[in-house]
């Protein structure tokens, strides 16, 4: 609606490439990120652009194989301990520095806690567009639109970035479809200069506790609980099973549930604050993961 | 830190998510009928704030950016308990994406030097989440994201959260000054003292700053922001239907038709 604001000293025609930022922990990675492959391969094609996959980490093994097999033309690793496990601050300043190198045009980012947190840090110092849980990404009217859910899902706004690069956007667990690999591509590993240094960090992981919880944005199916289960989640456990699924809860309807709960249910699922906000956006398959993060299995 | 920390709050104004409704004839938001009020999650904010000063001492302030109207949830912080409140508004902030919002709370947190700077893990209205970590960035402080709980260290000028993350949880520790988005629901929030509350909404009066009080009048409003809302649809209604049906079984096989 705005015309370009021309106060910038961007020069946004230098900036090319689609990037996904590929989210793993403990040589894990974050399913989210083959998804942001498949859709990012599509944007690369229809720009006339590479794909390009950044990890961060310890001792990164296979990953660059299979960020190539699922779509990459270059996978740009950064392998240092000051990476392992996550964190902002060195997480942020590399990616400053390799966005300033690089120039990419678009930034896909998974919107686990983890990418909502590197997102947030990482598109400030370089002044980048950032779009939060975007359902659709689009090439529309010689431009690259994200459209996101507004006002609890009322609404669908359509979010540009003409002037700033680049433009990012942070995506749900579930919104696009990951495709198969092809173990056959071929495609670039570059192992890139590592400019943070461990006495530089602010921050210092002090335990790390994941694994008995049920990450349920890897769920195709949740049955859901709140208040009116009265602390009985069995009829959600008989469901599920018939569905194949996966039980969760909001909080306060799992601690309701609390002593009485049968052995596996002593499944903790919690709700995050989407629950009070958004109403799922139809037909986005986000609203799957939107309210409702883990259950404890 | 003898006197403790200064802790500032970040509390945003939003309209009531109940009361936002799409006009079904014009496809436009009805935003005026709803009622303004504190974005939910900040409640869990305010909370997290009083209670570090509780354990270390220091000051609580709560700090809103918005139009002069804003105030009132100013007010709802200083009724819970804080100590004092900064308003920042002007026309010339109008228009902003997260980027400038996030870069003149981050100027008023230095203003205010802060040590421990606390926010929501999303508003109700644009949800985002990157205002916290944006006011972290601009400042070139720690931040620590959808967090369950706190433990000040002042010994160690550090601040220890637990942190929410995917399949589990992690414990962080931060070196001050640092910005905390505290997770939605983590807390129970207490409710106003009267006679605080009286306080709040008849003699408190918030320090208000405007944009080039902080220096930012050439970084702020839509001009610096990079994101614009390039247009508005409404989202189609999902039909819905109910029935009864009496066990999971054939709710499963219905389920089975529409998925
Ligand atoms: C439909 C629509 C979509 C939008 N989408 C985007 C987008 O994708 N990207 C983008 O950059 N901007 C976007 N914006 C602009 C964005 O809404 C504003 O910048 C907004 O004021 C701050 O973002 P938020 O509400 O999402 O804050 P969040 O980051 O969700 O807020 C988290 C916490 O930060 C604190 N906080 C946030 N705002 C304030 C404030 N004004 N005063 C005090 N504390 C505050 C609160 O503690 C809050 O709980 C959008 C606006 C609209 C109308
Ligand atoms: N007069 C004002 N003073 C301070 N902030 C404002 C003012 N008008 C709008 N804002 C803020 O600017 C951001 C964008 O709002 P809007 O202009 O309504 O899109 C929101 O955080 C508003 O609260």
């Amino acid at each position: 609606m705005m015309a370009a604001t021309g106060d910038t000293d961007i020069d946004v025609e230098a900036y090319d490439d689609v990037w996904v930022f590929v989210e793993q922990h403990d040589g894990e990675v974050a399913s989210v990120a083959w998804e942001l492959l498949t859709k990012g391969r599509d944007l690369a094609d229809e720009r006339g652009e590479d794909l390009v996959a950044l990890v961060m980490g310890e001792d990164i093994d296979s990953i660059p194989e299979e960020c190539i097999a699922r779509g990459a033309d270059r996978v740009l690793v950064a392998d240092d301990p000051v990476f392992e496990p996550y964190r902002s601050d060195p997480y942020g300043e590399q990616f400053r520095y390799l966005v300033e190198e690089r120039k990419p045009a678009i930034a896909l980012i998974g919107g686990t806690h983890t990418g909502r947190d590197f997102a947030g840090r990482v598109a400030v110092p370089n002044h980048a567009g950032l779009t939060a849980d975007c359902t659709e990404l689009e090439m529309a009217n010689d431009r690259y639109e994200m459209r996101r859910p507004a006002f609890g899902g009322d609404a669908l706004a359509t979010i540009i970035c003409p002037d700033h690069r680049p433009q990012m956007s942070t995506v749900r667990a579930g919104v696009f479809p990951a495709a198969e690999p092809d173990p056959d591509r071929e495609g670039e590993v570059i192992d890139v200069e590592v400019v943070v240094e461990e006495d530089d960090t602010m921050t210092e992981v002090l335990e790390r506790d994941v694994g008995d919880v049920a990450d349920i944005t890897d769920a195709d199916v949740v049955v859901a609980g709140g208040m009116g289960t009265e602390g009985d989640f069995d009829p959600l456990w008989e469901l599920a099973d018939a569905l194949d699924g996966t039980v969760a809860g909001t909080r306060d309807a799992v601690d309701e549930a609390g002593s009485n709960r049968p052995d596996r249910s002593a499944k903790l699922a919690r709700p995050s604050g989407r629950s009070c906000t958004s109403r799922p956006v139809s037909p986005a398959p986000s609203s799957t993961s939107r309210g409702w993060t883990t259950a404890r299995r | 830190m003898d006197n403790g920390w200064n802790i500032v709050v970040c509390v945003k104004q939003v309209p009531d998510a109940d009361d936002v409704s799409i006009d079904p004839d014009t496809g436009r938001l009805n935003r005026s009928d709803a009622e303004a009020v504190l974005n939910s999650p900040d409640y869990n904010a305010i909370e997290a704030a009083l209670s570090l000063r509780e354990a270390g001492g220091g000051t609580v302030t709560a700090l809103t950016m918005g139009p002069p109207t804003a105030g009132e949830v100013l007010q709802v912080a200083v009724g819970m308990g804080a100590d004092d409140g900064v308003l920042l508004t002007d026309r010339a902030f109008g228009g902003s994406d997260t980027w400038p919002t996030s870069l003149a709370l981050a100027r008023a947190a230095e203003e205010l030097d802060a040590d421990v700077v606390l926010g929501g893990e999303e508003t109700t209205d644009s949800s985002t989440g990157q205002v916290p970590p944006g006011i972290a960035a601009h400042n070139g402080w720690a931040q620590l994201t959808y967090v369950e709980e706190l433990e000040a260290r002042p010994e160690e000028d550090r601040l220890v959260a637990r942190r929410d993350v995917e399949g589990g949880y992690e414990r962080v520790a931060a070196e001050l000054p640092v910005v905390v988005a505290m997770g939605f629901g983590e807390n129970t929030p207490r409710t106003a003292d009267l006679h605080r509350k009286i306080y709040a909404e008849t003699e408190f009066e918030p320090t208000e700053w405007d944009a080039s009080d902080l220096g930012v009048e050439d970084e702020v409003g839509m001009a610096a922001s990079p994101t614009q809302v390039g247009g508005m649809a409404t989202a189609d209604p999902v039909p819905r239907e109910q029935s009864m049906v009496d066990s999971a079984d054939e709710l499963a096989e219905k389920i089975g038709e529409v998925r």
